[in-house]
Protein backbone atom coordinates (compact mmCIF):
# COMPACT_ATOMS: atom_id res chain seq x y z
CA UNK A 1 0.00 0.00 0.00
CA UNK A 2 1.12 3.44 -0.61
CA UNK A 3 2.67 5.68 1.61
CA UNK A 4 0.95 8.88 0.94
CA UNK A 5 -1.35 9.56 4.52
CA UNK A 6 -5.25 8.83 3.96
CA UNK A 7 -7.92 10.98 4.63
CA UNK A 8 -8.93 8.73 6.80
CA UNK A 9 -5.57 7.25 8.10
CA UNK A 10 -5.10 10.97 8.90
CA UNK A 11 -8.57 11.63 10.77
CA UNK A 12 -7.30 8.72 12.92
CA UNK A 13 -4.53 10.21 13.78
CA UNK A 14 -5.90 13.61 15.04
CA UNK A 15 -8.34 11.27 17.23
CA UNK A 16 -5.34 9.49 18.31
CA UNK A 17 -3.33 12.75 18.79
CA UNK A 18 -5.95 14.24 21.18
CA UNK A 19 -5.72 11.10 23.78
CA UNK A 20 -2.67 11.16 26.42
CA UNK A 21 -0.34 8.67 25.71
CA UNK A 22 -0.04 5.37 28.23
CA UNK A 23 1.21 5.53 31.55
CA UNK A 24 4.44 4.45 31.56
CA UNK A 25 4.44 0.70 32.91
CA UNK A 26 6.57 -1.49 34.77
CA UNK A 27 7.07 -4.36 32.26
CA UNK A 28 8.60 -3.62 28.70
CA UNK A 29 5.16 -4.82 27.13
CA UNK A 30 2.04 -4.53 28.17
CA UNK A 31 -0.47 -7.05 27.95
CA UNK A 32 -3.21 -7.79 25.24
CA UNK A 33 -6.55 -6.28 25.81
CA UNK A 34 -9.94 -7.05 24.53
CA UNK A 35 -12.25 -3.87 25.04
CA UNK A 36 -15.89 -3.07 24.80
CA UNK A 37 -16.79 0.51 24.33
CA UNK A 38 -20.75 -0.01 23.93
CA UNK A 39 -22.57 2.22 21.62
CA UNK A 40 -24.47 5.45 23.52
CA UNK A 41 -28.02 4.03 23.69
CA UNK A 42 -26.55 0.53 24.65
CA UNK A 43 -24.30 1.91 27.44
CA UNK A 44 -27.50 4.21 28.63
CA UNK A 45 -29.59 1.04 29.18
CA UNK A 46 -26.97 -0.88 30.94
CA UNK A 47 -26.73 1.72 32.91
CA UNK A 48 -30.70 1.13 33.83
CA UNK A 49 -30.51 -2.16 34.10
CA UNK A 50 -27.94 -2.32 36.71
CA UNK A 51 -29.65 0.47 38.96
CA UNK A 52 -31.77 -0.68 41.98
CA UNK A 53 -35.26 -1.23 40.93
CA UNK B 1 -30.58 -4.68 25.59
CA UNK B 2 -34.26 -3.83 26.33
CA UNK B 3 -35.21 -2.01 29.47
CA UNK B 4 -36.21 -4.56 30.54
CA UNK B 5 -34.23 -6.74 31.78
CA UNK B 6 -32.29 -6.49 34.95
CA UNK B 7 -28.85 -7.42 36.31
CA UNK B 8 -29.72 -8.11 39.78
CA UNK B 9 -28.00 -11.15 40.39
CA UNK B 10 -25.08 -12.94 39.07
CA UNK B 11 -27.04 -15.20 36.53
CA UNK B 12 -27.95 -12.04 34.59
CA UNK B 13 -24.48 -10.54 35.03
CA UNK B 14 -23.09 -13.78 33.33
CA UNK B 15 -25.77 -14.11 30.74
CA UNK B 16 -25.49 -10.12 29.66
CA UNK B 17 -21.74 -10.26 29.37
CA UNK B 18 -21.24 -12.59 26.17
CA UNK B 19 -23.88 -10.53 24.52
CA UNK B 20 -21.09 -7.38 25.12
CA UNK B 21 -18.05 -9.59 24.66
CA UNK B 22 -19.18 -11.04 21.33
CA UNK B 23 -18.31 -14.89 22.37
CA UNK B 24 -20.17 -17.10 25.07
CA UNK B 25 -17.21 -18.68 26.95
CA UNK B 26 -14.22 -15.96 27.87
CA UNK B 27 -11.50 -16.77 28.96
CA UNK B 28 -9.24 -14.80 31.33
CA UNK B 29 -10.54 -11.77 33.18
CA UNK B 30 -13.35 -9.52 32.55
CA UNK B 31 -13.87 -6.27 33.87
CA UNK B 32 -17.07 -4.67 34.06
CA UNK B 33 -17.28 -1.33 35.53
CA UNK B 34 -20.50 0.12 36.11
CA UNK B 35 -21.56 3.34 35.67
CA UNK B 36 -19.52 3.75 31.94
CA UNK B 37 -16.29 3.15 30.71
CA UNK B 38 -15.20 -0.48 29.04
CA UNK B 39 -15.94 -3.60 29.39
CA UNK B 40 -12.45 -5.89 29.03
CA UNK B 41 -11.18 -9.45 28.81
CA UNK B 42 -7.50 -10.13 29.24
CA UNK B 43 -5.30 -13.34 29.36
CA UNK B 44 -4.68 -14.06 32.94
CA UNK B 45 -1.00 -14.24 33.60
CA UNK B 46 0.44 -17.73 32.68
CA UNK B 47 3.72 -17.18 34.35
CA UNK B 48 5.32 -14.80 37.32
CA UNK B 49 6.35 -12.31 34.54
CA UNK B 50 3.23 -11.83 32.89
CA UNK B 51 1.73 -10.52 36.27
CA UNK B 52 2.44 -7.30 36.48
CA UNK B 53 2.03 -6.45 32.95
CA UNK B 54 -1.48 -7.93 33.08
CA UNK B 55 -1.84 -6.06 36.27
CA UNK B 56 -0.70 -3.07 35.27
CA UNK B 57 -2.55 -3.03 32.29
CA UNK B 58 -6.45 -2.93 34.27
CA UNK B 59 -5.17 -0.75 36.12
CA UNK B 60 -3.43 1.87 33.36
CA UNK B 61 -7.17 1.54 31.92
CA UNK B 62 -9.72 1.72 35.14
CA UNK B 63 -7.40 3.88 37.49
CA UNK B 64 -6.10 6.61 35.00
CA UNK B 65 -7.79 6.26 31.69
CA UNK B 66 -11.24 5.37 31.90
CA UNK B 67 -12.34 5.42 36.04
CA UNK B 68 -15.30 4.20 37.23
CA UNK B 69 -16.79 3.98 40.75
CA UNK B 70 -17.48 0.74 41.10
CA UNK B 71 -16.61 -2.43 38.93
CA UNK B 72 -17.24 -6.14 38.81
CA UNK B 73 -14.32 -8.53 38.37
CA UNK B 74 -15.41 -12.33 36.77
CA UNK B 75 -11.97 -14.60 36.15
CA UNK B 76 -12.99 -17.55 33.81
CA UNK B 77 -11.47 -20.64 33.64
CA UNK B 78 -10.55 -23.87 35.14
CA UNK B 79 -7.60 -23.25 37.02
CA UNK B 80 -9.54 -22.46 40.45
CA UNK B 81 -6.16 -21.31 41.63
CA UNK B 82 -4.87 -19.04 39.10
CA UNK B 83 -8.16 -17.50 38.71
CA UNK B 84 -8.21 -16.43 42.42
CA UNK B 85 -4.93 -14.97 42.76
CA UNK B 86 -5.77 -12.75 39.61
CA UNK B 87 -8.90 -11.51 41.22
CA UNK B 88 -7.51 -11.01 44.63
CA UNK B 89 -3.93 -9.11 43.04
CA UNK B 90 -6.14 -6.86 41.08
CA UNK B 91 -8.58 -6.11 43.33
CA UNK B 92 -5.98 -5.62 46.18
CA UNK B 93 -4.25 -3.21 43.27
CA UNK B 94 -7.40 -1.52 42.26
CA UNK B 95 -8.45 -0.69 45.83
CA UNK B 96 -5.31 0.14 47.36
CA UNK B 97 -5.42 3.37 45.03
CA UNK B 98 -6.71 6.10 46.77
CA UNK B 99 -9.08 7.06 43.61
CA UNK B 100 -9.82 3.76 42.61
CA UNK B 101 -13.48 1.82 42.47
CA UNK B 102 -14.83 0.20 44.62
CA UNK B 103 -14.46 -3.65 43.83
CA UNK B 104 -17.54 -5.93 43.60
CA UNK B 105 -18.96 -8.75 42.78
CA UNK B 106 -15.93 -10.81 42.26
CA UNK B 107 -16.66 -14.33 40.72
CA UNK B 108 -14.89 -17.11 39.79
CA UNK B 109 -16.47 -18.46 36.70
CA UNK B 110 -15.91 -22.08 35.72
CA UNK B 111 -18.39 -23.00 32.35
CA UNK B 112 -21.55 -23.17 33.87
CA UNK B 113 -20.65 -22.52 37.52
CA UNK B 114 -19.76 -19.27 39.47
CA UNK B 115 -18.22 -19.04 42.47
CA UNK B 116 -18.71 -15.22 44.45
CA UNK B 117 -15.31 -14.57 46.34
CA UNK B 118 -16.59 -12.37 48.14
CA UNK B 119 -19.73 -13.54 49.32
CA UNK B 120 -18.65 -17.06 49.37
CA UNK B 121 -21.43 -18.41 47.64
CA UNK B 122 -21.90 -20.99 44.46
CA UNK B 123 -24.37 -21.38 41.64
CA UNK B 124 -25.06 -22.74 38.38
CA UNK B 125 -26.09 -20.15 35.43
CA UNK B 126 -29.59 -20.42 34.92
CA UNK B 127 -30.44 -21.89 31.21
CA UNK B 128 -33.92 -20.02 31.71
CA UNK B 129 -32.42 -16.64 32.74
CA UNK B 130 -29.73 -17.09 29.69
CA UNK B 131 -32.18 -17.92 27.11
CA UNK B 132 -34.35 -14.62 28.14
CA UNK B 133 -31.32 -12.57 27.51
CA UNK B 134 -30.66 -14.29 24.18
CA UNK B 135 -33.83 -13.83 23.16
CA UNK B 136 -34.23 -9.81 24.19
CA UNK B 137 -30.89 -9.23 22.10
CA UNK B 138 -32.29 -11.30 19.18
CA UNK B 139 -35.21 -9.73 18.81
CA UNK B 140 -33.08 -6.33 18.74
CA UNK B 141 -31.62 -8.16 15.38
CA UNK B 142 -28.11 -8.40 17.37
CA UNK B 143 -26.01 -11.26 15.88
CA UNK B 144 -25.72 -14.29 18.86
CA UNK B 145 -22.07 -14.23 20.53
CA UNK B 146 -19.64 -16.86 18.55
CA UNK B 147 -18.64 -19.71 21.13
CA UNK B 148 -15.27 -18.72 21.36
CA UNK B 149 -13.02 -15.93 21.12
CA UNK B 150 -10.92 -17.97 18.89
CA UNK B 151 -14.03 -18.61 16.75
CA UNK B 152 -13.54 -14.83 15.57
CA UNK B 153 -10.73 -15.71 13.71
CA UNK B 154 -12.62 -18.60 12.04
CA UNK B 155 -15.81 -16.42 11.07
CA UNK B 156 -12.70 -14.47 8.57
CA UNK B 157 -11.67 -17.63 6.86
CA UNK B 158 -13.94 -18.11 3.89
CA UNK B 159 -14.11 -19.59 -0.19
CA UNK B 160 -11.51 -17.05 -2.03
CA UNK B 161 -12.57 -19.57 -5.06
CA UNK B 162 -15.53 -17.37 -6.56
CA UNK B 163 -13.26 -13.76 -6.20
CA UNK B 164 -10.04 -15.13 -7.51
CA UNK B 165 -11.97 -15.94 -10.90
CA UNK B 166 -12.35 -12.53 -11.69
CA UNK B 167 -9.92 -11.17 -9.60
CA UNK B 168 -6.92 -11.06 -12.58
CA UNK B 169 -9.23 -9.50 -14.79
CA UNK B 170 -10.22 -6.57 -12.32
CA UNK B 171 -7.12 -6.03 -11.49
CA UNK B 172 -6.18 -5.85 -15.06
CA UNK B 173 -8.61 -3.17 -15.44
CA UNK B 174 -7.59 -0.97 -12.56
CA UNK B 175 -4.38 -1.06 -13.56
CA UNK B 176 -4.87 0.58 -17.00
CA UNK B 177 -7.49 3.39 -15.42
CA UNK B 178 -6.36 7.01 -15.95
CA UNK B 179 -7.25 9.52 -13.73
CA UNK B 180 -11.07 10.12 -14.97
CA UNK B 181 -11.63 6.60 -14.28
CA UNK B 182 -10.30 6.36 -11.51
CA UNK B 183 -12.69 8.82 -10.24
CA UNK B 184 -15.39 7.47 -11.40
CA UNK B 185 -14.88 3.91 -10.11
CA UNK B 186 -13.66 5.64 -6.76
CA UNK B 187 -17.12 6.99 -7.00
CA UNK B 188 -18.58 3.68 -7.78
CA UNK B 189 -17.12 2.11 -4.91
CA UNK B 190 -18.35 5.21 -2.24
CA UNK B 191 -22.15 4.41 -3.78
CA UNK B 192 -21.68 0.48 -3.60
CA UNK B 193 -20.95 1.16 0.33
CA UNK B 194 -23.74 3.11 0.69
CA UNK B 195 -26.06 0.93 -0.99
CA UNK B 196 -24.68 -2.18 1.37
CA UNK B 197 -26.09 0.69 4.42
CA UNK B 198 -29.71 0.45 3.02
CA UNK B 199 -29.90 -2.98 1.66
CA UNK B 200 -27.09 -5.40 3.33
CA UNK B 201 -26.78 -7.30 0.44
CA UNK B 202 -23.38 -8.60 -0.23
CA UNK B 203 -21.95 -7.86 -3.59
CA UNK B 204 -21.78 -10.94 -6.41
CA UNK B 205 -18.02 -12.00 -6.83
CA UNK B 206 -17.37 -9.96 -10.49
CA UNK B 207 -18.27 -6.79 -8.12
CA UNK B 208 -16.31 -8.04 -4.83
CA UNK B 209 -13.34 -8.31 -7.00
CA UNK B 210 -13.67 -4.86 -8.56
CA UNK B 211 -13.98 -3.31 -4.94
CA UNK B 212 -10.58 -5.59 -4.00
CA UNK B 213 -8.75 -4.00 -7.24
CA UNK B 214 -9.46 -0.59 -6.49
CA UNK B 215 -8.95 -0.50 -2.88
CA UNK B 216 -5.16 -0.33 -3.15
CA UNK B 217 -5.86 3.14 -3.55
CA UNK B 218 -5.91 5.55 -0.44
CA UNK B 219 -8.59 7.80 -2.54
CA UNK B 220 -11.05 4.63 -3.19
CA UNK B 221 -10.26 3.55 0.74
CA UNK B 222 -11.05 7.13 1.38
CA UNK B 223 -14.50 7.07 -0.38
CA UNK B 224 -15.31 3.97 1.06
CA UNK B 225 -14.97 4.85 4.51
CA UNK B 226 -16.57 8.55 4.15
CA UNK B 227 -20.01 7.28 6.25
CA UNK B 228 -18.61 5.33 8.55
CA UNK B 229 -19.61 6.98 11.94
CA UNK B 230 -19.66 4.70 14.82
CA UNK B 231 -23.72 3.89 14.63
CA UNK B 232 -23.21 2.28 11.69
CA UNK B 233 -19.82 1.29 12.08
CA UNK B 234 -21.17 -2.77 12.36
CA UNK B 235 -22.55 -2.74 8.99
CA UNK B 236 -19.06 -1.46 7.53
CA UNK B 237 -17.51 -4.18 9.63
CA UNK B 238 -20.44 -6.67 8.03
CA UNK B 239 -19.12 -5.68 4.65
CA UNK B 240 -15.55 -5.61 5.06
CA UNK B 241 -15.92 -9.19 6.63
CA UNK B 242 -17.56 -10.98 3.73
CA UNK B 243 -15.10 -9.37 1.93
CA UNK B 244 -11.95 -11.03 4.25
CA UNK B 245 -14.04 -14.15 4.08
CA UNK B 246 -14.26 -13.73 0.49
CA UNK B 247 -10.57 -11.89 -1.06
CA UNK B 248 -7.57 -14.31 -2.04
CA UNK B 249 -4.55 -13.59 0.12
CA UNK B 250 -2.94 -11.37 -2.15
CA UNK B 251 -5.97 -8.79 -2.15
CA UNK B 252 -7.08 -9.63 1.53
CA UNK B 253 -4.87 -6.91 3.47
CA UNK B 254 -6.87 -4.01 2.34
CA UNK B 255 -10.35 -5.15 3.46
CA UNK B 256 -9.04 -6.52 7.18
CA UNK B 257 -7.45 -3.26 7.39
CA UNK B 258 -10.82 -1.49 6.65
CA UNK B 259 -12.58 -4.23 9.38
CA UNK B 260 -9.91 -3.62 11.88
CA UNK B 261 -11.18 -0.07 11.60
CA UNK B 262 -14.92 -0.28 11.78
CA UNK B 263 -14.27 -2.75 14.17
CA UNK B 264 -12.54 -0.64 16.52
CA UNK B 265 -15.25 2.27 15.67
CA UNK B 266 -17.75 0.13 16.74
CA UNK B 267 -16.50 -0.73 20.15
CA UNK B 268 -15.38 -3.87 19.26
CA UNK B 269 -11.90 -4.53 20.63
CA UNK B 270 -11.78 -8.12 20.15
CA UNK B 271 -12.95 -8.41 16.63
CA UNK B 272 -10.49 -4.96 15.72
CA UNK B 273 -7.50 -7.57 17.19
CA UNK B 274 -8.61 -10.72 15.35
CA UNK B 275 -8.98 -8.65 12.08
CA UNK B 276 -5.17 -7.20 12.46
CA UNK B 277 -4.18 -10.71 12.64
CA UNK B 278 -5.14 -11.53 9.75
CA UNK B 279 -2.90 -8.94 8.09
CA UNK B 280 0.17 -10.20 6.43
CA UNK B 281 1.80 -6.90 6.84
CA UNK B 282 0.73 -4.14 8.85
CA UNK B 283 0.04 -0.89 6.60
CA UNK B 284 -0.11 3.19 7.88
CA UNK B 285 -3.89 2.18 8.55
CA UNK B 286 -3.64 -1.06 10.72
CA UNK B 287 -0.38 0.66 12.84
CA UNK B 288 -2.99 3.52 13.82
CA UNK B 289 -5.97 1.24 14.85
CA UNK B 290 -2.93 -0.86 16.54
CA UNK B 291 -2.25 2.27 18.75
CA UNK B 292 -5.89 2.77 19.25
CA UNK B 293 -6.48 -0.29 20.73
CA UNK B 294 -2.82 -0.42 22.94
CA UNK B 295 -3.55 3.29 23.97
CA UNK B 296 -7.12 2.42 24.48
CA UNK B 297 -9.02 5.23 22.72
CA UNK B 298 -12.73 5.33 23.26
CA UNK B 299 -13.89 5.85 19.57
CA UNK B 300 -16.49 8.13 20.37
CA UNK B 301 -14.25 10.35 20.02
CA UNK B 302 -14.58 9.61 16.10
CA UNK B 303 -17.58 11.19 15.27
CA UNK B 304 -16.22 14.54 16.33
CA UNK B 305 -13.31 14.76 14.70
CA UNK B 306 -13.84 16.29 11.50
CA UNK B 307 -12.10 14.39 8.81
CA UNK B 308 -8.81 17.03 6.81
CA UNK B 309 -10.41 18.66 4.18
CA UNK B 310 -11.00 17.71 1.09
CA UNK B 311 -10.28 20.68 -0.84
CA UNK B 312 -6.57 20.11 -0.16
CA UNK B 313 -5.09 20.22 -3.37
CA UNK B 314 -2.00 17.99 -2.54
CA UNK B 315 -3.89 15.40 -0.79
CA UNK B 316 -6.59 15.10 -4.08
CA UNK B 317 -3.38 14.95 -5.86
CA UNK B 318 -2.52 12.01 -3.92
CA UNK B 319 -5.97 10.11 -4.05
CA UNK B 320 -5.93 10.46 -7.69
CA UNK B 321 -2.70 9.26 -8.50
CA UNK B 322 -2.61 5.88 -9.53
CA UNK B 323 -0.89 3.86 -7.41
CA UNK B 324 -2.13 0.31 -7.48
CA UNK B 325 0.38 -1.85 -6.83
CA UNK B 326 2.24 -4.58 -9.53
CA UNK B 327 3.51 -6.61 -7.22
CA UNK B 328 0.59 -9.92 -7.20
CA UNK B 329 1.38 -12.87 -8.29
CA UNK B 330 -1.43 -12.84 -10.98
CA UNK B 331 -0.73 -14.53 -14.36
CA UNK B 332 0.50 -12.92 -17.22
CA UNK B 333 -2.03 -10.40 -19.01
CA UNK B 334 -2.61 -10.56 -22.59
CA UNK B 335 -4.18 -7.67 -24.24
CA UNK B 336 -7.08 -5.33 -23.06
CA UNK B 337 -9.56 -7.68 -22.97
CA UNK B 338 -10.90 -8.24 -19.27
CA UNK B 339 -13.77 -10.52 -19.11
CA UNK B 340 -15.77 -11.32 -15.80
CA UNK B 341 -15.24 -7.47 -15.09
CA UNK B 342 -18.24 -5.29 -14.86
CA UNK B 343 -18.72 -1.71 -14.58
CA UNK B 344 -17.56 1.21 -17.30
CA UNK B 345 -14.88 0.43 -19.60
CA UNK B 346 -10.98 1.56 -18.31
CA UNK B 347 -9.25 4.41 -20.17
CA UNK B 348 -5.87 4.44 -21.79
CA UNK B 349 -2.94 3.11 -19.80
CA UNK B 350 -2.07 6.43 -17.50
CA UNK B 351 1.66 5.31 -17.89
Amino acid sequence: MQNTRSRVEARLERMLATTPPAAERMAPTSARIDLVFLAEDDQRRLDQSIREP
Amino acid sequence: MNRTLKIRSHDELLSYLPHALGFRRPQGMVCMPMGGGPISRIDLPATAQEKEPFLSTLTDVYLRRHPTQRIALIAYGTDGLACLEALADLSQRLVDDPHGPDVGPMLWVNGDEWFDVLEQTTGTIDPDVRARFDAEFALQGRVMPVERREDLAAAMQGDPAGVAEHLAAADERAMTMDTSARRTEVAWLGSTLEAFLQDRNYPPDPEAARVLAILHDSGARDAAMTKLTRENAKVFSEFWQDLVRRAPSEVRDAPASLLALSSYLEGDGAKARTALDQLSEHDQLADLVTVALEQTVDPKSWDTIRPPASGSAAMQQAALRPTITHDRNGPEKNGTDTPGVSGPDSSAPSR
